[in-house]
């Protein structure tokens, strides 16, 4: 079956976190077809993107339509970012054990 | 300094702040105030505030069932008339993705957000709280990165800002991009400042400058503080250049 959302009604606006999309994901059915319209949608998160991601390419069949430029932009990174293998590595940084409260005191005075 | 506040009457001194601050949790929450030495922090903080890394007030909101996007909404209202237009993209989606870090890591019952504009510094000052299970706890009970946690609450402070994620999928590491993010653009960008107190550490990051503080003995907090500030003075920001 096909479904139709549009999706600033279901969510609003404006999608700041990941568990807004996780919940909603959990209202789908990974039989049914789904065409989520992003008319409306002016702002997405880095991870709400990156959840819509998980569940349009990997977990249901969902496709994004309509989506404004700001939208589109953050899904682009996203899209790209997932196929690239990511450079983790820890910066040389100072880590300086304060043991009194004067040696904290000293220590945040020369920040 | 003028400041705007959302969901809590003015205060003009550190002092009334911290006690607001902790009144509010108690009152509130049922916060155990056993969980932190007060005097201890209260100190800590104020030592902080005269650096201006720390200022005013915060908002106490039920976790449970709430309704991120409108909780970002509400709070990010008021600083929307103060900040230029190019910043409430940004503005929103720190406050996303450091709202969302709480929902999906800390394990926390309770958690607060102020935000608030400085006029004086034309400047937005932020303050999340949790009482959570804190960053290193999270990589704890998560079973990862284990072995690069040497110090503990420094260690995963250090990490976490580096970008490892407790939560990547396998074919794909999608997650962590939350704090160093926002922290590279706070610092770099923004000419702000980013700091992180997690369980027995402190993290500061100052423009360029960045330590990690291992705190004596008796001073902590279970769970997570982020504090940032950043400012509005940059007229061409585009978070998107940014955000990779």
């Amino acid at each position: 079956m096909k479904h139709i959302i549009k999706i600033s009604d279901s969510l609003g606006n404006e999608l700041s976190t990941r568990l807004i999309i996780e919940n909603f994901a959990k209202t789908l059915t990974k039989e049914d077809e789904y065409l989520f319209d992003m008319s409306g949608v002016s702002f997405i998160s880095r991870s709400v993107a990156d959840e819509l991601f998980n569940i349009s390419f990997c977990d249901y069949h969902v496709v994004l339509a309509n989506m404004e430029p700001f939208v589109q932009k953050m899904m682009n990174v996203v899209s790209v970012s997932r196929f690239k293998t990511r450079d983790l590595k820890q910066d040389d940084i100072e880590i300086i054990h304060c043991e009194t409260i004067k040696d904290l005191s000293d220590c945040l005075l020369s920040v | 300094m003028e400041s705007v506040k959302v969901g809590v009457g003015q205060c003009d001194s550190v002092e009334t702040i911290l006690n607001a601050f902790f009144n509010i949790v108690e009152e509130e929450t049922k916060f155990d105030n056993s969980q932190v030495n007060s005097n201890l922090f209260n100190m800590l903080l104020s030592i902080w505030n005269t650096k201006k890394y720390f200022s005013k007030i915060s908002i106490p909101y039920e976790l449970k069932n709430a309704n991120d996007s409108i909780i970002v909404q509400q709070l990010i209202k008021n600083i929307k008339q103060f900040a230029p237009v190019c910043y409430h993209s940004y503005i929103h989606y720190l406050l996303g993705e450091l709202i969302c870090n709480i929902q999906q890591h800390s394990k926390a019952n309770n958690a607060w957000v102020d935000l608030w504009y400085n006029n004086a510094l034309n400047c937005i000052e932020l303050c999340v709280v949790d009482d959570g299970i804190s960053i290193h706890g999270s990589y704890i009970e998560n079973n990862v990165y284990c072995d690069k946690l040497e110090y503990g609450d420094a260690s995963a402070i250090n990490i976490a800002r580096c970008g490892y994620s407790t939560k990547n999928r396998p074919e794909a590491e999608n997650r962590g991009f939350g704090i160093s993010t926002n922290m590279k653009i706070i610092t770099d960008v923004l000419d702000g400042v980013f700091s992180i107190c997690s369980g027995n550490a402190l993290f500061l990051k100052d423009g360029p400058k960045a330590k990690i503080l291992v705190l004596p003995k008796g001073i902590e907090w279970k769970g997570t503080i982020i504090i940032a500030r950043l400012s509005l003075d940059n007229s061409q920001f585009n978070m998107y250049d940014y955000i990779y």
